[in-house]
């Protein structure tokens, strides 16, 4: 993340001000693109489709910048529409291999997992793979709010925000998916 | 292959912590740096170039220019358009003359032969007396 001197209330400002929008943007996109790249790269495992998609991610977001009223942090918001366009791309591959498996869940899972082994920017580390496929077998919103703490270390709040379900829930969720991937790992011990 | 640190914020001990949680993926050399000019790139491309363009003076008069200039094209029209139908009223006033000199000529045209003739039936008829 590049480190820029501005408070968030600046930013929002700058963002919401049409004839200072465009620098606000240029701004952002040196801040949080590092963050939305890899918060995509986790979720479809694959270098060249979190690149498509921080793409998108930032066209939309600047598409949809007249919507932004600053209620959120600017992060936050970014997340957002990164969590959305990702889902949005797993969504489609799971449509597309769901006639290969029994079922919608094990077809993505099967194609995530491929995307992994196949990434030539993955180093094919035995410990990883078998961590992601236990994080991959957890129901998606456990595997999402897992993501989104362990990796991006967002506080509850904000995973709130984005996701509209109560801190309470969100912990328990959290709890439950650390359980389960220890669980899973201990057994491959 | 598993890290052995203190546990923190609930997470096992056999799970990564900090920047070794992505340490199994890499990125293209310079990727970051460059996505950063792509994603800039593409909005100027397809948006900022036409969202955020300064205004110059031009800019701002040209609608009002566009309008004087419409007017003007439009006075031209109608004068050059008044110029043309007077001259065609005119060419039709100098094809009325025209019409009408030629039917004197006629008329007197006329009028000399019935005079000639007459003359010489007349003239034939005196010289019988």
């Amino acid at each position: 993340m590049t480190k820029v001197l501005i408070t968030e209330e600046e930013l929002r400002g700058l963002l919401i001000a049409s004839e200072t929008r465009a620098k606000g943007f240029k701004l952002i996109v040196e801040m949080y693109s590092a963050q939305i790249y890899w918060q995509l790269r986790r979720m479809v495992y694959n270098h060249d489709d979190a690149n498509d998609l921080v793409q998108n991610t930032f066209i939309k977001a600047w598409e949809g910048l007249d919507n932004f009223r600053g209620e959120a942090k600017v992060s936050t918001w970014l997340y957002s529409i990164a969590l959305y366009e990702g889902l949005g791309h797993l969504r489609q591959q799971q449509r597309k291999q769901a006639h290969l498996f029994n079922s919608e869940d094990e077809a993505l899972t099967n194609y995530l997992l491929n995307q992994l082994e196949s990434d030539t920017y993955f180093d094919g580390d035995e410990y990883e793979r078998k961590f992601q496929e236990a994080l991959l077998s957890l129901p998606e919103k456990q595997a999402l709010v897992f993501r989104l703490r362990y990796y991006d270390e967002l506080p509850y709040e904000e995973i709130s925000q984005m996701t509209g379900t109560s801190v309470g829930a969100l912990k328990a969720s959290y709890h439950h998916a650390v359980k389960k991937i220890e669980a899973l790992l201990k057994q491959d011990h | 292959m598993t890290e052995k640190h203190q546990p923190y914020d609930g997470t096992p001990v056999d799970f990564h912590r900090g920047e070794d949680k992505m340490k199994h993926y890499a990125l293209p050399e310079g990727y970051l740096q460059n996505m950063q000019v792509q994603i800039m790139s593409n909005l100027n491309r397809e948006h900022l170039h036409t969202s955020v363009k300064p205004t110059s003076w031009w800019l701002k008069l040209k609608p009002s220019l566009y309008l004087a200039a419409s007017f003007i094209g439009l006075w031209i029209g109608f004068k050059g358009l008044m110029h043309f139908q007077n001259s065609l009223h005119t060419q039709q006033d100098k094809m009325v003359d025209i019409e009408d000199s030629y039917l004197r000529y006629y008329e007197d045209y006329a009028e000399m032969l019935l005079t000639e003739e007459a003359q010489w039936a007349w003239g034939e008829e005196l010289e019988m007396m």
